[in-house]
């Protein structure tokens, strides 16, 4: 690549290069990739300085390094079974707190807690679909959920969002809504 | 060039100045009109005959209801089930109704602007925007749908301080029984509250054993109630076998809620933090009392509350 090729092309991204420049710069970007790999270059630099931040450069071996990185995972058969400890060693209080939701409370969370069939209007046969369509990805629910309480807090939070949705909940998100959530989630 | 500058100095600022208060009125009205809209749409849903699917999203949940409401012999008619993936009915829900919306008071006014949005289509439906946007950062920002021919709320999304939507529910499909008219009997807003002060929390203490027993012979109080909020006090939780009497208090600014809970501390309990979609629950301890905070309210605010209470033994 000549000097004066990237001379204009310095020219060019510092705005003082003429049209005639411009275009001959254009034709030659199209054909030569030393040009267009500068260009990348100088933009980079650029904008570097400009914005005076760490700037993050993609090599060409960037994709092929994240497939490497891919292939060197572990069978996702397995991770699945990790996840679903972690999704079965989600707190049971949190169906009721969706409990919390209703005035609907004790009966409604204990309805919801345990899948009762008596929730159920005729269709028994059709719940288990219903809980796989709207089952949680285990590892969101353990992004959401930190110190799980032991039993007795369970218990005492299932109270304590029952008696919150009866006296003080505003929101138009009925918390039944958010019952049957988490009963769609257990 | 002076005279010049000298002569059209004054009459420019002038004109910015009225322009700045022209705008004013509109901005107010534009606030008003949001807000009497809001107070229709709370009435629509209590008598107003409908049914419809909707779909609430919560973090990773989606479910489907299928919601129906009517009016029979002057009395509201709910009957709500949640459907399964292919449309047929899993599973009664009881105690759920959407008529249970806020009444939208002036309180809301001191601590959320009320702006009008575009006109879009939802379940078919042509529905106006409407934000409720706080003046802090202490609840979340709340955008309803409102259907510009009855008023009814056909979507509603609670964002966070990061503008993402963390719940929302929203008719896929809807249809009005009734003649679908709007609800007239509302009486218009004429100028919302002032704001007075931008303070984060600015409002004098309340005393929350002002209207209740105090426990055991500690008195408990809040140094400083957050702005827009009122106190009130719930009946008290009594004691089963595992727990003792539990205080129940709510903080509400119309359309966020918090309930503060307050009982002895369980021995080897754990504070805890905890969220399911907009909603925050946490506990923490003073002074052998656990303290539990529930509330669609950043879990920010939610320690803010905390940080305030304050007790004093007799």
């Amino acid at each position: 690549m000549s000097t004066t090729i990237t001379e204009h092309l310095s020219a060019v991204l510092d705005g003082e290069a003429g049209d005639f420049e411009q275009r001959r710069l254009l034709d030659e970007l199209g054909k030569n990739k030393d040009l267009q790999t500068s260009l990348a270059c100088y933009a980079l630099i650029g904008e570097t300085m400009r914005d005076e931040k760490q700037a993050s450069i993609a090599k060409p071996s960037f994709l092929e390094s994240i497939h490497d990185k891919i292939d060197a995972e572990p069978e996702y058969s397995q991770i699945q079974i990790n996840n679903k400890k972690i999704n079965n060693s989600k707190p049971k209080w949190i169906r009721p707190v969706a409990g919390f939701a209703m005035a609907a409370s004790v009966a409604t969370i204990a309805i919801i807690g345990i899948q009762s069939p008596l929730t159920l209007t005729g269709n028994s046969h059709s719940p288990i679909a219903a809980n796989q369509t709207l089952k949680s990805t285990p590892t969101r629910v353990a992004n959401i959920y930190n110190n799980y309480p032991d039993k007795k807090t369970q218990a005492r939070y299932t109270r304590y969002l029952d008696s919150h949705a009866q006296y003080a909940s505003t929101t138009p998100l009925m918390p039944s809504v958010r019952v049957v959530s988490y009963n769609a989630t257990y | 060039m002076q005279h010049y500058q000298r002569r059209y100095k004054y009459p420019m600022k002038k004109i910015i100045t009225l322009i700045c208060f022209s705008c004013l009125p509109l901005q107010t009205f534009a606030d008003n009109k949001a807000f009497n809209l809001l107070r229709e749409m709370s009435q629509s849903l209590n008598q107003m005959s409908y049914k419809g699917i909707l779909i609430h999203v919560k973090d990773d949940d989606i479910i489907t209801l299928k919601v129906s409401h009517t009016i029979e012999n002057g009395k509201e008619v709910e009957r709500v089930e949640r459907l399964n993936k292919d449309g047929t009915p899993y599973s009664r829900v009881t105690n759920y109704s959407l008529s249970k919306l806020p009444k939208f008071t002036q309180q809301a006014q001191m601590v959320y602007s009320f702006d009008l949005g575009n006109t879009i289509k939802v379940a078919a439906r042509p529905c106006q925007l409407v934000i409720a946007r706080p003046k802090d950062r202490m609840r979340y920002l709340q955008k309803y749908c409102v259907d510009t021919e009855t008023s009814l709320l056909l979507d509603y999304t609670i964002i966070d301080k990061s503008h993402e939507p963390i719940e929302q529910f929203m008719f896929t499909d809807v249809e009005i029984l009734n003649d679908g008219k709007r609800v007239k009997d509302i009486a218009p807003i004429s100028a919302p509250i002032k704001s007075t002060s931008a303070n984060f929390i600015s409002s004098p203490a309340l005393s929350l054993a002002s209207n209740s027993q105090p426990i055991e012979k500690l008195q408990w109080s809040l140094k400083e109630t957050p702005k827009g909020f009122t106190l009130r006090k719930a009946p008290m939780l009594k004691k089963n076998k595992d727990e003792s009497d539990t205080e129940h208090y709510i903080l509400s600014d119309g359309l966020s809620s918090v309930s503060i809970f307050i009982s002895k501390k369980a021995p080897n309990s754990k504070e805890t933090e905890t969220r399911s979609g907009a909603l925050n629950v946490v506990t923490y301890y003073k002074q052998n009392f656990a303290i539990t905070l529930v509330g669609a309210v950043p879990k920010s605010t939610l320690k803010d509350i905390f940080n305030s209470l304050q007790y004093q033994a007799n």
